[in-house]
């Protein structure tokens, strides 16, 4: 049970979105679709597109392919509580009896069709002469219409278009399967104990999205196009107009189902308020209930996290990525190179899904992530009802309470991108390389240098990385550890069975590379400044490049000096490389963490390269890069020394996937490392540096 | 004291180069007071300044050179801990109970240290409460760094920890 408005001082709800069923006259006014009528309309859709509709299937509604009306779910009807959905079927006679859509949405919504939860990604292929091919793979077009879609998964569909067609990336497979939906919604004359739509602004009125909407009374449907085509498809039916009576009960009953839904969630302000209580300790309590069964990023209908698996034949000739859906519940989802995790714990991961879905969506798409269907609650096994944890961990003031809410998007029909195939506006296309040369750096590393005439991989930047595929192995993120005229170098530390192989590479190999991809160190930053760079292990290679373009300008910049940690001696990088330019007069500074007798440099971390400094760094500019432990406290030990924060530059290590800010893994609050970064100055992380399970 | 140390000479205040090392801070008054129980003395590379478990017989600064704290490990030989560039302080223990050396301490290069004799110290730093209010946080802040450089290594940050997906 609810609390109700009256007794938890919830404000207002979104005001209603004008009535649309009043607001259109003439040929366009709304029309009347008698029920034995329906199968006319599906007839006609069909004649070119495959129809999606609900259906009752294993013991629930859900959206599936369908011929005719009659397989509609007529007479069922649903009660949905956190963790309990139960069909009931109307008995003959009753209210409802005769309809087809008073049964709340479809829990499958309509994701599975447009963003299916399994795709072919790409297809790699190893030939007899051992080169390499990687190819894109892109589904065949299907028409489809779907009937039955609700304002809420219409507000879900426009938060994935944002999500997968609104970036600087478009996903592929998402547009070819989004461009060509037809969609006919109903207007919800029912809401089950789940729904929360009006406290998220998504509904229960459809507002925008649909082409043709349908209002479900007695007898059959009041009908209106809100689009060309759909203006098309109801003009070919021929229908009478709707009479006012029935205009008043279409308008009456949504606003009846509206009335019905209590206010559950306090939208307003909510991002702040959530990102304010990261540290509340009821989310040590959800940890608690929560099984990580992922139960809720499934059923949500704007989750979008995907993993790649690659599958490959027996002796790796060819071998297939799928793509498919992941959840930010898998403990493997933060895995990084080395086998850490970002988020280890469980409330870590729950954590992330609330305040990415209420919170950080709005920093990064502009909208909530949320459209208040209810799914998540219904399907929890332990029946975890995010509006009361919002309601306790993001609780609003009590000042708040009394005020008017403000106006916001929120209440407001959510802008509907149209999407569009842009080839090349995503780095999708793996470019074969050839390697040219392998330099063994230590026991577990190797750089390889790779030729390309790709002039987009030629164009890249110090800092940035590429994706690494190899047939038969998954596909890693590797930073670029020097650009040259011909090509790229990449030092790979044989960490994993992707990167042990690809360390193992002779001349001659070929691999696919996509790229380059992320933001690089900004150089630009540093002229006129002292320059530090200051690596801790693996994190040279991508500073190495950085390098190679400071000290060929080094006329800007007033002084040059390099720091350097290690494992042990052993574990130097670049070994004959720094000493050359040590020898050429650059200040390096080297210390490893251990280190046997024979070893006659420094030993120590590598903030003691630092001790006894003086805190003269305002004209410093650091470029950092390291384990992030490592990081911070190389970010402590440069601010006692007066560097200043908006002039340190990390580059971060996150699980990256896509490298394109379309699979979610690499998230740190309200960025994408991936995409955002993954060079950041300190400035810019701000708090999210050191929260730990971000 | 061990090993083939070349000098001990004494110092006195105005000789004593302070600017730069770990013990700058240190007023003009608590310097004099120092300087009595200083002396300089050179090691050669190789040479053994503290052995681990012995008495520390003074409190040091690194003049110049360099310094390498080992731990013997049985059947593993000597394990750098850390190493000691100039104007660190070392030999702490020349002032906490029971004033032993908790490492060797080993010249990898020619090394000059200046030397404050740990007795002597102790018995200054009792009789002068100003000049242990000014050194004592040096000596920690030493402590503190050891303690820290530990904790890093122990992290063995730049190692694999588990198992790569990649």
């Amino acid at each position: 049970m609810l609390p109700s408005p009256a007794n938890t001082g919830v404000p207002s709800l979104p005001v209603p979105p004008p009535n649309r069923w009043r607001a259109s006259t003439g040929d366009s006014s709304p029309r009347f679709l008698p029920l034995v009528r329906l199968d006319v309309l599906i007839a006609e859709l069909r004649r070119e597109r495959r129809v999606i509709g609900p259906v009752v299937q294993d013991g629930a509604i859900r959206m599936a392919e369908i011929e005719r009306a009659a397989e509609l779910p007529f007479g069922w009807t649903v009660s949905a509580q956190p963790g309990s959905v139960r069909l009931t079927r109307r008995e003959a006679g009753a209210p409802g009896a005769e309809r087809a859509f008073d049964n709340a949405t479809a829990w499958s919504g309509i994701k599975p069709w447009t963003f299916p939860p399994r795709v072919d990604a790409l297809s790699l292929e190893r030939r007899d002469d051992g080169s390499v091919a990687v190819r894109v793979e892109a589904p065949a077009p299907v028409p489809t219409a779907v009937i039955g879609a609700r304002a809420c998964d219409l507000a879900a569909l426009a938060t994935q278009d944002r999500v997968l067609s609104g970036g600087p990336a478009i996903d592929p497979d998402y547009a070819i399967r989004r461009s060509d939906l037809f969609i006919v919604a109903v207007e919800c004359a029912f809401a089950t104990s789940v729904c929360f739509c009006t406290s998220m602004g998504t509904g229960p009125e459809v507002s925008a999205g649909a082409d043709i909407v349908l209002a479900e009374i007695d007898g059959g449907f009041v009908a209106r196009a809100d689009s060309t085509a759909g203006r098309r498809v109801l003009v070919s039916l021929a229908l009478a107009p709707a009479s006012p009576a029935q205009l008043d009960r279409a308008t009456g009953q949504v606003a009846a189902t509206r009335a019905s839904m209590p206010a559950a969630v306090q939208a307003d302000g909510l991002h702040d308020r959530l990102l304010a209580n990261l540290d509340h300790p009821r989310w040590d309590a959800i940890a608690e209930r929560c099984l990580a069964c992922a139960n809720c990023t499934l059923v949500c209908p704007t989750c979008f996290c995907t993993g790649i698996e690659v599958g490959s034949d027996l002796d790796g000739r060819e071998s297939k990525a799928t793509r498919s859906w992941d959840s930010c519940f898998t403990a493997g989802y933060a895995q990084v190179a080395g086998g850490g995790s970002f988020r280890p714990q469980q409330r870590d991961r729950y954590r992330q899904w609330l305040t990415h879905k209420f919170g950080t969506w709005w920093d990064q798409f502009g909208s909530s992530g949320c459209v208040g269907c209810g799914r998540c609650i219904a399907w929890c096994p332990v029946g975890i009802d995010v509006r009361e944890e919002l309601s306790i961990i993001a609780a609003p003031p009590v000042s708040e309470v009394a005020v008017a809410a403000t106006p916001t998007l929120l209440g407001q029909p959510l802008p509907i991108l149209s999407p569009a195939i842009e080839p090349g506006s995503l780095k999708t296309d793996f470019v074969t390389v050839r390697v040219a040369e392998v330099r063994p750096e230590t026991a577990d590393t190797s750089t390889l240098v790779l030729t390309t005439d790709d002039a987009a991989l030629l164009s890249a930047r110090p800092g940035q990385f590429v994706m690494v595929a190899l047939p038969a192995f998954a596909i890693p993120p590797i930073s670029i550890s020097r650009i040259r005229p011909d090509g790229l170098e990449l030092t790979i530390r044989a960490a994993g069975p992707a990167t042990s192989t690809l360390a193992r590479l002779g001349p001659g190999a070929q691999l696919g590379l996509r790229g380059p991809l992320g933001r690089p160190w900004p150089i630009e930053d540093a002229f006129g400044r002292d320059v530090a760079i200051i690596a801790g292990g693996i994190g040279l290679a991508p500073l190495r490049g950085l390098l190679d373009e400071v000290l060929a300008q080094a006329d800007r910049f007033p002084s040059i000096r390099v720091y350097l940690g290690a494992r042990t001696p052993g574990d130097r990088l670049f070994v004959s490389e720094i000493e050359e330019l040590t020898a050429r007069g650059l200040d390096v500074r080297l210390t490893v963490d251990r280190a046997g007798p024979e070893w006659l440099g420094r030993v120590g971390i590598i903030t003691e390269l630092f001790r006894g400094a003086k805190p003269t760094g305002a004209n410093v500019t650091a470029f950092v890069c390291g384990p992030e432990r490592m990081m911070t406290a190389v970010v402590d030990r440069l601010t006692d020394l007066a560097v200043p924060r908006e002039h340190i530059w990390l580059t971060l290590e996150r699980r990256m996937e896509c490298g394109v800010g379309l699979c979610g893994h690499c998230q740190l609050g309200k960025r994408f490392v991936c995409k955002d970064g993954p060079v950041f100055s300190v400035s810019e992380l701000g708090e999210d540096l050191r929260r730990e399970g971000l | 004291m061990e090993g083939n140390e070349l000098a001990a000479t004494p110092a006195t205040a105005a000789e004593i180069p302070w600017v730069g090392t770990d013990l700058e801070p240190l007023g003009e008054r608590e310097r004099s007071l120092l300087a009595p129980i200083a002396a300089t003395i050179e090691y050669e590379p190789g040479a053994l300044i503290l052995r681990e478990g012995r008495p520390t017989p003074f409190l040091g600064v690194l003049a110049a050179g360099r310094i390498a704290l080992r731990l013997q490990v049985p059947a593993r030989g000597p394990y750098v801990v850390v190493t000691l560039e100039p104007g660190d302080v070392f030999g702490w223990s020349a002032l906490v109970p029971p004033h032993r050396a908790t490492s060797d301490a080993v010249a990898l290069t020619p090394v000059h240290v200046l030397a404050f004799d740990a007795e002597r110290l102790r018995d200054v730093l009792r009789d002068d409460h100003e000049l242990a209010a000014q050194l004592l946080p040096i000596v920690l802040r030493c402590l503190s760094d050891r303690l820290t450089t530990s904790w890093h290594q122990l992290l063995d940050l730049f190692g694999i920890q588990g198992v790569d997906p990649w």
